[in-house]
């Protein structure tokens, strides 16, 4: 046998506890030493399973010239690294023990071998803290731990003469394959500590997404606005984790409501992070003193400033007068909003066409007056709701939004809200929401009508 | 391993007489926008530039996005870019967007490379 055949032969029979070893890195167990767990139960295991690898590593070892040339050392020493010189020292204790229980007169050296392993990589993981070990460090420490072991065989050399030949021919390739085997463990250690960074590294950015989540619910109008004269409800359900479109009202002062609904181009938390600034910047210029129009060309200043990614804005603002109806409003770019009337008539909302925010800095918002009628609903929403996707590819659209709304007359804000999401979520069958969805009603009582005027009694 | 790989968007650059066209078919949403955006390289110059959108079906906000980018980007270079024949639903986006105080929309290609009205 020349010593290229007996390198492969050892190898050949390392491949079965390379495969075991894979198996224990993807297991419980490896886990839990990963994360420093050392309970005794995990040392114990350990221990037991790579002094197992060092018996086997003997039972396929070479008989060679009375000796047995092995990868017996590989076990103690894959010990010793994952969990320190005590597991180390007892798994060479088991191999070494069974090493010797198979006589011959190279016995002792291949006692001792592996509890020198196990001890050896047990110092490196004092040493490392857990830091891993390069490729080229692990085969030069698979080398030292066979030169030690070498020095065993030297030392108790008996017959001298005998263990010199045996040592000429099976050094280098016991060197060899113990090199490629400690290679290949720490390549697959690396695998798996890298697998687990990024993972808990994607766990960690989920969790900030849903954190954000909440914030950004946290944001919108906590429950509708209700009045005896008017009720305000609205709904936002994003496509993502996080998203762009955006509603918000509130009251100016005891008659006045300020309400807006607006979609950022694009998704995720680029739109969500333009989503945050607009709405901040809206809330901070949405005052009694200033018309719709002024509020967008307001906010419309400080997004243009600095906007290198071109992100824009669609916005509808409108201020309401609670006792009278009266709505002032001003829009940039955002879908005009329906009307629907005491009749079962929807119209859409006459709006003047202005470029989105964000664009251009000396854009010109108009401001347009209109009349909510008693018992109307104006409703507010953004393309996520008229773009809606069927399996078949077919939109929601613009038309099928105004016969689902005809037929809602006389319900409550938040009614109309509900049945129109519902609507659209049943028009999408399974097909995932491609767009967030966002809806606004604005519904003024029927003075007509008994029941509006509950609240007043 | 074959891919399947299926065609959202297509861009094709031609010139006619002239008068550089770029030519959109498909989508323009936040799917394709980075591969539209990312062929600006290939034609934004100095010159005037007609988008031809008459084969565009679809367009989303992302979409809108990279129109003003494509234009800020030829603006930049002293050149300008004018949209020619949008069609259905993109030409409803590109008016309720008021994308048509923006940018030049001409009906068809032929007037956008006259740069008549």
């Amino acid at each position: 046998m020349n010593e290229l055949d007996l390198v492969l032969t050892l190898v050949e029979g390392m491949s079965v506890l390379i495969v075991v070893t894979y198996l224990l890195t993807r297991s419980q167990l490896y886990a839990a030493i990963i994360d420093q767990q050392f309970t005794l139960k995990n040392r114990l295991l350990i221990l037991l399973i790579c002094g197992g690898f060092s018996i086997y590593g003997t039972l396929i070892g070479v008989p060679y010239d009375g000796a047995i040339l092995s990868v017996r050392d590989l076990g103690p020493a894959f010990a010793g690294l994952v969990a320190g010189p005590w597991v180390g020292l007892g798994a060479g204790i088991i191999g070494g023990w069974f090493r010797y229980s198979q006589g011959g007169f190279m016995a002792l050296g291949g006692t001792l071998g592996p509890i020198a392993a196990g001890l050896i990589w047990g110092a490196v993981w004092l040493r490392r803290h857990g830091r891993p070990v390069s490729l080229i460090e692990a085969m030069l420490l698979a080398v030292l731990v066979e030169v030690v072991r070498t020095c065993f065989d030297l030392l108790f050399a008996d017959p001298l003469d005998q263990t010199l030949l045996v040592l000429s021919v099976s050094v280098i390739p016991i060197m060899l394959a113990n090199a490629v085997g400690m290679a290949i463990f720490v390549l697959m250690l690396g695998n798996v500590q890298h697998e687990r960074a990024v993972l808990a590294a994607q766990g960690r950015l989920d969790g900030e997404l849903s954190v954000a989540r909440r914030i950004q619910q946290a944001g919108l109008p906590a429950g509708p606005l209700s009045r005896a004269e008017m009720q305000v409800a609205g709904r936002l359900v994003p496509a993502l984790e996080v998203g762009g479109d955006f509603y918000d009202f509130f009251l100016l002062g005891d008659d006045l409501v300020f309400v807006t609904v607006g979609d950022v181009s694009g998704k995720g938390v680029p739109a969500a992070l333009f989503m945050a600034m607009t709405t901040s910047l809206i809330r901070s210029e949405a005052v009694p003193e200033a018309s719709p129009a002024q509020v967008l060309a307001r906010v419309n200043r400080h997004l243009c400033r600095n906007n290198e990614a071109m992100m824009f804005v669609t916005i509808f603002c409108g201020v309401v007068t609670i006792s009278t109806g009266q709505i002032t409003y001003a829009s940039a770019g955002h879908l005009p909003p329906y009307l629907l009337d005491r009749a079962g008539m929807v119209t859409p909302l006459v709006c003047a066409k202005t470029p989105p925010l964000g664009v251009r800095e000396t854009t010109a918002f108009l401001d347009q007056e209109a009349l909510l009628p008693e018992g109307s609903t104006l409703l507010l929403y953004t393309d996520g709701v008229t773009e809606a996707e069927r399996a078949d590819g077919e939109l929601f659209s613009t038309q099928h939004l105004c016969t689902v709304l005809s037929k809602l007359t006389g319900r409550t804000a938040e009614d109309v809200v509900s049945a129109v999401f519902e609507t659209v979520v049943t028009y999408q069958g399974g097909v995932p929401q491609s767009d967030d969805i966002t809806l606004c009603a604005i519904r003024r009582s029927d003075a007509g009508l008994k029941g509006d005027f509950d609240e007043d009694n | 391993m074959p891919v399947l790989k299926v065609t959202l968007m297509k861009i094709t650059e031609q010139n006619q007489n002239g008068c550089g066209v770029i030519r959109v078919e498909g989508r323009l949403d936040t799917l394709t926008a980075p591969e539209f955006d990312a062929a600006g390289n290939r034609w934004i110059s100095g010159g005037r530039q007609v988008l031809d959108l008459s084969a565009l079906v679809y367009i989303s906000s992302a979409g809108l996005r990279s129109l003003l980018l494509a234009q800020r980007r030829q603006s930049q270079q002293g050149g300008s870019l004018v949209l020619a024949a949008p069609v259905g639903l993109v030409q409803e986006v590109l008016t309720v967007a008021g994308f048509d105080t923006l940018f030049s929309i001409y009906e068809t290609v032929e007037e956008a490379c006259r740069g008549a009205p």
